[in-house]
């Protein structure tokens, strides 16, 4: 009898076992079903309807697991802190979702790299041999907020690296109107006008491709409004990317230095004084 | 029998709500790690401008204020050495010097900054 009873609860036990397993999997097949659209699937209608151009290249990029392009960025003296000088470089940009990416930056001053594979962030400046590490965990989305937030920065162009640029972007832009058809590089684009608190922005996306290939932003709260100008090119939404790329390794060359933080900085103005002027500190 | 009965019946209850527990958690961590936008300080990597806040978060100046950064670094760095420098090394660290002037690099703000220091 007791081994009747122990049968039939084990049965029991099975099928809600397997009904767990059969549910979960379906919720992950759904998941991954919604995750894995293909990119090349997505509707290339073009429209007249900036807020839905500004969301189909933000699906695309989004929903792309690996992707590299090139940015030709300018900036304007205003926007290169610490200089006075206008800044142009030449910016190639590698992402693998959901936690690698790696951004190589070379100037006519400087050659600097930023890598991020899940774990660690580096930053290399190759010109001058020195480099700095520090630990940032989590996928892309979270690692650009946690370095933004405590270092103060965010790999060049960050939006478009973002799991869902429509929404990083949308923080920044008030309201929206589209310009027009017109031609970048040859290649056929939607012209948006998109208005911020902080920046004004020009973005151009490809008409057939749906791909970011112009931005013109001007900081008009700052004194002369400065601009920065970005040019995509070499999109590639199917690159074959090692992981060894994304991970830095220290050149036998290369010292290691401090990577401050943005309350460290803060802490250093407000003394406003000769008060960063220290004696010999530790070795980072 | 009563006993095996219950002990049995329990021990499917105790499965099941850990089952449930487990799914709910991961259909929620899944929701929520989708939905978050991240929003950044940065606009395509310069400097938001600032808010000044007082005390308990309350807004002082609504209206936003550039960050006085032009030129932009605390008293004592700088974003590039004067020309003529060369590196030195003491105790194991290395530093650049100028005029008889001390640098120790670090990185902020995803670039090399160099503070003066005394040795």
């Amino acid at each position: 009898m007791n081994k009747c009873i122990r049968s039939i609860h084990h049965t029991i036990l099975q099928r809600w076992n397997r009904s767990v397993v059969i549910g979960s999997a379906v919720v992950v097949m759904a998941l991954a079903l919604a995750c894995s659209r293909a990119p090349e699937n997505q509707v290339t209608t073009a429209n007249n309807d900036p807020d839905q151009l500004l969301r189909q290249m933000s699906e695309k990029l989004g929903q792309t697991k690996n992707l590299s392009f090139k940015v030709d960025r300018k900036l304007d003296a205003a926007l290169v802190e610490g200089l006075n000088v206008a800044e142009n470089a030449q910016i190639e940009i590698s992402v693998s979702r959901p936690g690698k990416f790696m951004a190589k930056s070379d100037s006519k001053d400087n050659v600097r790299q930023v890598f991020f594979a899940g774990q660690i962030l580096s930053i290399y400046d190759e010109t001058m041999k020195l480099y700095a590490t520090a630990p940032v965990a989590g996928t892309i989305d979270a690692a650009v907020a946690k370095i933004d937030e405590k270092y103060g920065f965010t790999p060049p162009l960050a939006e478009f690296i973002l799991s869902d640029p429509y929404a990083a972007l949308g923080k920044q832009i008030k309201s929206k109107s589209y310009k027009g058809k017109e031609s970048i590089g040859g290649v056929e684009c939607h012209h948006l006008s998109l208005v911020g608190d902080v920046a004004d922005s020009e973005l151009w996306i490809g008409a057939a491709d749906l791909l970011p290939r112009k931005l013109i932003a001007t900081f008009k709260d700052r004194e002369g409004s400065p601009k920065l100008q970005a040019d995509f090119s070499n999109w590639n939404l199917t690159p074959t990317l090692a992981d060894k790329i994304f991970s830095f390794v220290a050149p036998t060359d290369a010292e290691k230095i401090e990577m401050v933080t943005e309350a460290q900085m803060k802490e250093a103005a407000a003394k406003d004084s000769d008060a960063p002027e220290s004696s010999i500190p530790k070795k980072p | 029998m009563k006993t095996i009965k219950s002990s049995h019946r329990e021990r499917l209850r105790a499965f099941q709500r850990r089952s449930k527990a487990i799914v709910g958690a991961v259909i929620l961590g899944v929701m929520l790690g989708a939905s978050a936008p991240v929003v950044l300080a940065q606009v395509y990597g310069v400097r938001r401008t600032a808010v000044v806040r007082g005390p308990n978060t309350t807004v002082v100046a609504s209206k936003t204020t550039v960050v006085a950064r032009g030129g932009g670094l605390p008293h004592g760095y700088v974003a590039a050495l004067p020309g003529g420098y060369r590196a030195v090394v003491v105790s194991g660290t290395r530093y650049y010097t100028v005029g008889g002037v001390y640098y120790r690099p670090q990185i902020y703000g995803g670039r090399t900054v160099y503070v003066r220091v005394h040795i």
